[in-house]
């Protein structure tokens, strides 16, 4: 690859005649307004008025009947918000409790339905009489059965159950649970070859005594992974839990610009195409910026804060461990990085 | 009140949109969302009404600003709402031009290597330059640079090994 093949590759991610239209008409539109349309402007006045429509919306205030001339009579005003707030007030609990306990709220809200009906249909309803209902009815919906709790799973000792994190752009994010997760030994890795400008490199998983290769393969270059595991105190290819299958593909010889490694990538490929990259840099300037951003959601990684983004494909996840910066790139599942994260140490 | 005519938001726009939509896009992976933020960040230079001295410094200000507003619309829970590729009619790319094993090697990289490499091999900007556009020193700059090359070397030594 040369620097015109790169440079094509660039001017293919060019927007097209239409797409530059349609922004500019966009700029045009909004460079004079004053407000932005995602955001909804109410007065402060308005803030009381709309709190007492939202409790009246959610049932905590009963609606008064009206009379029988004909006027709608709401029935089935819904209670059971109220019971189960007052557990939840009761009750000792810890916050994931709390959380399955709003779930159950969700569910019986969306099973509650109010019924309205005239007063003329309401007594043909009681006589089962169909030829009085109007088109205002709506058929009376029954109460759903109480949704069951759901069970706090079975927790073995040592595995890792990091099955939730904060993922930034998910419109619902789980709250994450941070267990100790034991170190996950890769010395039974079968060693992976490979090749790379030529030079057969042996990448062993197994302990901190990663091979360079012949000797002629480590001459002419500044640094070595094994110097650059020294410098950091361990070599992270031991304990990182990464899901089957994957080929070791770090390369293990550099030249840098001052002749010292300041930085390594770590690299695995799956036969699914699935890869996992772990960045490992002895400046975390880069990391911190997502760290001091406080919109950004953390996540909690064995006593460590994690910020995840994922981008329809891939998670990027950046976490500071012992000042040493880690930044993973990988295609893999939620829970497979999530073991991963939590192997980190 | 804005200092910026209709005619110089026009050329500044024509300057300077590829350049954005670029950043945004390898930013962002999302044609609408890429879109979405250009927009963003034409307007918010208008209504700044800023001067700059020179267009060099009017550049590194919109690559900037372009970085900062496509980390805003990555936290923005908004930004969960996205269209598949497949789904839009036109391309993301113009898929005649380029090799797509590039375009996919290129698409590879994390962000911190492949908005460093845009702004070297493609804008011309010098490693300096590029560290205080992005906020990191300069050898990781650097760095970063040649993990990119190295990266896109094994990437597509392995696809033509296919």
């Amino acid at each position: 690859m040369n620097k015109q093949e790169l440079n094509n590759a660039f001017e293919s991610f060019n927007p097209t005649e239409q797409q530059k239209q349609r922004m500019l008409n966009g700029i045009m539109a909004k460079k004079n307004n004053v407000f932005d349309r995602r955001k909804i402007y109410i007065p402060a006045c308005s803030v009381a008025a709309a709190a007492l429509m939202f409790a009246m919306i959610s049932g905590l205030l009963t609606t008064a009947p009206v009379t029988d001339n004909g006027n709608l009579v709401a029935v089935n005003t819904p209670d059971v918000v109220q019971e189960v707030q007052k557990d939840i007030k009761t009750d000792e609990m810890t916050s994931s409790t709390v959380a399955k306990k709003e779930m159950v709220v969700e569910e019986k809200l969306s099973s509650e339905k109010l019924s309205y009906t005239t007063a003329e249909n309401k007594k043909s309803e009681n006589s089962d009489n169909d030829s009085a209902k109007t088109d205002l009815a709506e058929p009376e919906r029954e109460k759903q059965p109480t949704a069951k709790p759901v069970p706090e799973p079975e927790i073995i000792p040592g595995e890792v159950i990091a099955f939730a994190l904060n993922i930034n752009t998910a419109s619902t994010a789980l709250k994450s649970r941070a267990i100790d997760a034991p170190a996950v030994a890769t010395a039974d890795t079968a060693e992976s070859m490979v090749v790379y400008d030529g030079i057969l490199e042996q990448a062993n998983g197994g302990g901190g005594g990663a091979a360079s290769g012949s000797g002629s393969a480590a001459a002419g270059c500044d640094a070595t992974y094994q110097e650059f595991c020294t410098k950091i105190g361990s070599d992270i290819r031991d304990i990182l839990k990464l899901p089957e299958g994957m080929t070791d593909i770090t390369v293990l010889e550099k030249y840098t610009a001052d002749g010292s490694a300041g930085e390594w990538d770590v690299s695995y490929v799956g036969t699914d195409g699935c890869f996992v990259t772990v960045n490992i840099c002895t400046d975390n300037q880069y990391n911190r910026q997502y760290f001091e951003n406080e919109s950004f959601e953390k996540t909690d990684i064995n006593g460590t804060d994690a910020v995840i983004i994922y981008d329809g494909n891939t998670y990027t996840a950046y976490m500071d461990v012992n000042n040493i910066s880690y930044t993973v790139t990988a295609n893999i599942s939620e829970q497979q990085l999530a073991e991963l994260l939590v192997s980190i140490k | 009140m804005s200092t910026y005519t209709d005619e110089k938001i026009a050329q500044i726009y024509d300057q300077y949109v590829n350049m954005v939509y670029k950043i945004c896009l390898m930013m962002l992976k999302n044609p609408g969302d890429a879109e979405d933020v250009t927009q963003n960040v034409f307007v918010k230079l208008i209504r700044s009404g800023k001067q700059y001295e020179s267009d060099r410094h009017l550049k590194a200000s919109l690559i900037v600003i372009a970085q900062n507003e496509c980390k805003n619309q990555l936290k923005h829970w908004w930004h969960s709402k996205r269209d598949s590729f497949d789904d839009i009619a036109e391309p993301s790319y113009h898929q005649q031009t380029a090799d797509t094993d590039v375009i996919n090697a290129v698409n590879s990289l994390p962000d911190k290597y492949k908005i460093p490499v845009y702004l070297f091999y493609y804008e011309g900007y010098t490693s300096e330059e590029i560290s205080k556009m992005m906020g990191i020193n300069h050898s990781t700059v650097r760095s970063h640079l040649a993990e990119a090359r190295k990266r896109l070397k094994l990437i597509l030594k392995e696809d033509n090994n296919e």
